[in-house]
């Protein structure tokens, strides 16, 4: 059994007491909803607070995010001088990252202690490199499926639903004007002059010289791939940098729909080249071809046409019965691999306190494959060893991950873990976003439920009423658990009703 | 007729024609004459061929089994009907279709929306097995697991269409685990493969034993994962299981465990004979006759238990049915055909369900008595006198599909309007039926249509269809199954919204209603089955409720594409819980 670390020897009743007078972190928490930015101020014992930002961005879908997370950034300014000792860029979502691009000007004078990001971030790291080229592949086939769906004008409601999904998959790529998600992290790591700095878990801890008091431990992402869940089953034929399987298949289904002549030479093809009518020259039987003749009448009769012979109760029309797009039904797949292994690319943080063992989780956009890959992480502290259950049952306050999806908070390997009775939550969520963009539940409510019981109520989201309110209250007392005291600020009125922040002292 | 036009021969991603020349080739004089195309798999007309005649073989089955012709599920064009209702008025599909060139993917699945199957190709893989060189192209419509897999979803589907509602747990996976034991028995149907696989046994002639190779090679032969799996093993619990495939698994591993008891029972005697009674044989190769034999054995017992499996279809509730229930409809399906069990093949289903804790729960003792369905305490009520007067089963036409269709079409309106003067003149009824009174009627998205008129309620026949079969002592016995069903608007809170939904709210269909089993003949019809799905109970409707919110399958997929889909079973093939947290 490993021991508990010597340090964590203090009543948990003492701790409170002392820390009453004194929050050991102030965590400011940005509002916009649909994204995350978090501004952590640690106490130093002199000195202006030890300012830790985590992510900056807003989802592509929400109208005006642009204008709001510009007022993000300019109350960031005002609250800490334009001074960020470290940033912390969890993974390379819009979401995450969008401010460090659209709000560029504002951050231009802001000064940046260092960077810290994932070892996925990392060029110059093999697996990095090849997890990237991968992405890019997924994207470039998920665009051109995208286009093609837009140029259908009538879409059956199997390829409206796989188009509406692409676009929220895509949103978490791209901005507003198409610009990349890439230039929003590579504007973020040039905040610091210097490179940014690179974690994994099992690697070497972050340490702060100014806070002796604090200990950060790496969580994720893993190294696995197949905790990182990228993979369709094991496929050992080709390496993710080729795209997968999926990529491959849609790309090339695509390019041979592109080219008239044929020029194209199709690998997948089912068959020898030759064999084969083109659908256009079936379908208007412009080629002449008598040995073809066949085909055409036959596609005619019992695919495109109306009804060849309809018995007496059959609906003569039968182009519900087309399958012309259907063999894009795989972008969906393809989407849902590249998003989940994106959001399991995420750094994952716990900040544990020296003094009282107290934890602040921040997991990012964790989804399942990342939270379960803890379970067997270890780290000698002292001559006593600390597991990620310790750290879970330690944790008294946790950042939700990915807007409090089904798919991001785990039971078993998460939330039953941890049992402090002080447990408190964020989640940067906007219920009513989610449900313009035709989204299923975000927040889901399983996890609002669970959340709820466990925390006694200590959850605030984004979209509560009460931070509309300049003088609004949360429901909670505002002392208790984790929680010591709760401000907020309402949002300016011309980017609509809301909170802008919301800012927690806790213990 | 056949109920298939040849498979389309066209590749909608190379968006061209798989064809040579003319497509009628398949059925050319000389073609026909030297039984059909050799199998060749760089001949797209071969392709055409294979899935053509599996999907017949396994159509077949169905028909066999169930007495009757099979048809599609219907379709209902988007017409507003009489009041806006938009699903009024049924449409005949007469022919499925069948693409063997339709997915760059490992996928084959089964359109609801198109009532087509659409197969994949791929590349293959290098470890997936050693026969196939990488890079080469694998077709899973070459493939006849799959195909009869893919067909049972579509024949499940034209008797069944309810079973499309995930309204809990056991419903998807059921499908699932249905079209996958229909492609088991299929193959365990086909004596070259079983004796082959037979003949490398050595000393242990279990039933277990003889069929681990082939049972191995079924799942691995269907080139992806869920319910075709290890069936020498199962640790997978009911109670802890919720995605769909691993749920179903249990299903087809119980089926499967019950048919290697049926198996060890009927060749103790062959074996007794081959070891002189010690049960040992001795070391070497099993005698050819032995395998001949056991492979007799092995073949017409899987070709029963493909009779029975399907056949229990007609006895399943029509909504929300579940694996317990599925064992009702086994038991009494088979005492109606066979009340004289003497290899206890009942004993042998009833012995693995209760092992892996698929017994309904309202059952406390196992018997054959208690596991049928039971018989309505009056089972000549007198509304019954008369109510089939109207229906023309057609039993003594020669009717086509077309013929079939139309007939059932009438035959659900007769039902219906007979059902509602007794509804009217007994309202006691209802509840009988499992049907709630007053029950508005409703519009596809849920809003109010129109409030019941006084003393009625709204429900709809949905089925009314035959079955025959020869009874042991020879007759020829005849049946009416009638589904009466209703519909309620419930609130994703579990919920009930009586007054209809608000436009644009969120909802699921909430079914309940009656599948009754009528004997029809005149002066002495009778009530041999009821089951009944109580539109009233809360119980079933806050299962459904926690059903609907719970995205099994994939809570990611269901964040983005929507938790109904419009392709269920090609979402069902492609994932496998990974988002999942009880994966």
């Amino acid at each position: 059994m490993p021991r508990k670390p010597t340090t964590r020897r203090k009543s948990q009743a003492g701790a409170t007491a002392m820390a009453a007078h004194a929050p050991a972190v102030t965590v400011r928490h940005y509002c916009q909803g649909i994204g995350d930015c978090h501004l952590l101020s640690f106490k130093k014992p002199n000195g202006p607070p030890f300012r830790v930002l985590i992510d900056c961005g807003v989802h592509v879908s929400i109208k005006g995010g642009a204008a709001l997370v510009g007022d993000i950034v300019a109350d960031l300014k005002k609250e800490t001088g334009g001074k960020i000792d470290v940033l912390v860029v969890t993974h390379e979502h819009w979401d995450h990252v969008s401010g460090f691009l659209t709000s560029k000007d504002l951050f231009k004078d802001f000064s940046v202690g260092e960077v810290w990001m994932a070892w996925t971030e990392n060029a110059d790291d093999p697996q990095a490199a090849e997890l990237d080229k991968f992405k890019a592949q997924a994207l470039s086939a998920l665009q051109g499926v995208s286009q093609k769906l837009e140029a259908v004008s009538a879409l059956t409601p199997y390829m409206a639903s796989l188009h509406d999904g692409l676009q929220a998959v895509l949103g978490f790529q791209f901005g507003a004007t198409g610009e990349r998600v890439r230039a929003a992290r590579d504007a973020a790591a040039k905040l610091s002059p210097k490179p940014p700095l690179y974690f994994e878990p099992g690697g070497p801890l972050p340490s702060i010289g100014d806070l002796p008091n604090l200990r950060i431990y790496v969580l994720g992402p893993p190294r696995d791939k197949a905790a990182l869940q990228l993979e369709e089953k094991a496929s050992e034929m080709y390496p993710l940098a080729s795209g997968g399987a999926f990529a491959r298949a849609l790309k090339a289904g695509l390019a041979v729909n592109e080219t008239d002549d044929g020029s194209y030479l199709d690998e997948l093809s089912p068959f020898k080249s030759g064999i084969g009518t083109p659908l256009s020259v079936a379908l208007d039987g412009a080629d002449g071809e008598k040995a073809k003749r066949g085909v055409e009448t036959f596609i005619r009769k019992h695919y495109s046409g109306p009804v060849f012979d309809p018995s007496s109760n059959e609906d003569p029309d039968q182009s519900w019965r087309r399958i012309d797009a259907d063999w894009m039904g795989i972008a969906a797949d393809l989407a849902l691999q590249l998003d989940r292994g994106v959001n399991n690319t995420s750094l994952v943080l716990a900040f544990e306190f020296v003094d009282s063992g107290r934890v602040l989780l921040f997991p990012g956009d964790a989804q399942i494959g990342n939270w379960l890959s803890w379970k067997d992480l270890k780290w000698p502290v002292g001559q006593a060893t600390v597991t990620t259950a310790d750290l879970l049952a330690r944790t008294v306050y946790l950042k939700v991950a990915h807007h409090g999806s089904q798919n991001a908070t785990p039971n078993k390997q998460g939330l039953d873990l941890m049992v402090s009775p002080d447990l408190s939550a964020f989640i940067p969520t906007n219920k009513r976003d989610a449900l313009n963009v035709h989204w299923g539940e975000m927040p889901y409510d399983a996890i609002l439920t669970a959340l709820e019981a466990k925390t006694k109520g200590r959850v605030i989201r984004a979209d509560d009423a009460w931070l509309g309110d300049a003088n609004g209250k949360p429901a909670f007392a505002s002392s208790s658990g984790s929680i010591i005291a709760v401000r907020s600020a309402p949002r300016d009125p011309a980017r609509g009703p809301g909170g802008l922040w919301v800012e927690v002292d806790l213990i | 007729m056949t109920g298939l036009p040849p498979p389309t021969p066209w590749d909608p991603v190379r968006s061209e024609s798989i064809s040579r020349s003319s497509t009628s080739i398949l059925n050319e004089k000389t073609l026909l004459a030297q039984d059909g195309l050799t199998p060749t798999e760089g001949n797209p007309q071969f392709h055409q061929q294979m899935v053509y005649a599996v999907a017949m073989t396994t159509i077949g089955h169905f028909e066999r089994a169930l007495g009757r012709r099979a048809l599609w599920a219907p379709h209902y064009p988007e017409s507003a009907g009489p009041g806006g209702d938009m699903t009024m008025k049924a449409c005949e599909v007469p022919r499925l279709r069948i693409y063997p060139h339709a997915l760059r993917a490992q996928n084959a699945y089964y359109s609801p929306e198109k009532k087509a199957l659409l197969f994949g190709y791929f590349p293959a893989e290098s470890k997936q097995d050693d026969v196939t060189t990488p890079g080469t192209t694998v077709f899973s419509c070459l493939s006849s697991d799959i195909i009869a897999h893919e067909m049972s979803h579509a024949l499940l589907d034209g008797l069944h269409r309810r079973f499309q509602e995930a309204s809990n747990p056991d419903v998807p996976a059921f499908h699932e685990a249905f079209a996958d034991i229909v492609a088991l028995f299929q193959h365990f149907s086909l004596k070259e493969l079983v004796s082959f696989e037979m003949a490398k046994v050595r000393s242990d002639v279990s039933a277990a034993s003889l069929l681990s190779g082939i049972a191995k090679q079924f799942g691995e032969g269907s080139g992806r994962a869920g319910p075709l799996r290890d069936y020498s093993a199962s640790d997978l619990d009911y109670d802890k299981t919720f995605e769909p495939h691993k749920r179903g698994s249990i299903l087809v591993f119980a089926v499967y465990q019950a048919f290697l008891a049926i198996i060890d029972r009927r060749i103790q005697d062959i074996v007794r004979l081959a070891t002189g009674g010690s049960g040992v044989l001795p070391a070497g190769a099993l005698h050819p006759g032995l395998v001949d034999r056991l492979t007799e054995e092995t073949a017409k017992v899987a070709q029963q238990m493909l009779t029975m499996c399907i056949r229990a279809l007609d006895y399943c509730p029509s909504v929300d049915i579940t694996f317990g229930e599925y064992l009702r409809a086994v038991i009494t399906a088979d005492i109606d055909a066979f009340p004289d069990d003497p290899f206890h093949y009942r004993l042998a289903f009833m012995e693995s369900f209760r092992k892996l804790k698929l017994l309904p729960r309202d059952v406390r003792t196992i018997s054959e008595e208690t596991l049928a369905w039971s018989q309505p305490d009056d089972p000549s009520p007198p509304w019954l006198k008369g109510l089939l007067n109207g229906i023309d089963m057609g039993w003594n036409q020669k009717l086509d599909r077309s013929g079939i269709f139309n007939l059932n079409e009438r035959n659900r309106y007769r039902l219906w309007t007979a059902m509602r003067e007794r509804f009217a003149s007994a309202a006691e009824l209802y509840e009988q039926f499992g049907l709630l009174r007053d029950l508005p009627r409703y519009k596809q998205d849920g809003t109010l249509l129109h409030e019941a008129r006084k003393g009625e309620t709204t429900f709809e026949v949905f089925n009314v269809r035959p079955t025959r079969r020869v009874e042991p002592d020879g007759s020829f016995r005849t049946e009416v199954i009638a589904v009466i069903q209703q519909r309620v608007p419930v609130g994703f809170d579990g919920k009930p919204v009586l007054e209809g939904v608000k436009p644009g709210d969120g909802f699921f269909w909430f079914r309940g209603g009656a599948t009754i089993i009528i004997d029809p003949r005149e002066h002495q019809e009778e009530i041999r089955y009821s089951i009944i799905k109580n539109t009233g109970s809360a119980e079933r409707r806050e299962r459904q409720a926690k059903t609907v919110t719970a995205n099994y399958l994939s809570p990611l997929r269901a964040l983005y594409f929507g938790s109904e889909v419009s392709e269920p079973f090609a979402l069902l093939h492609a994932c496998h819980g990974e988002d999942g947290d009880n994966a």
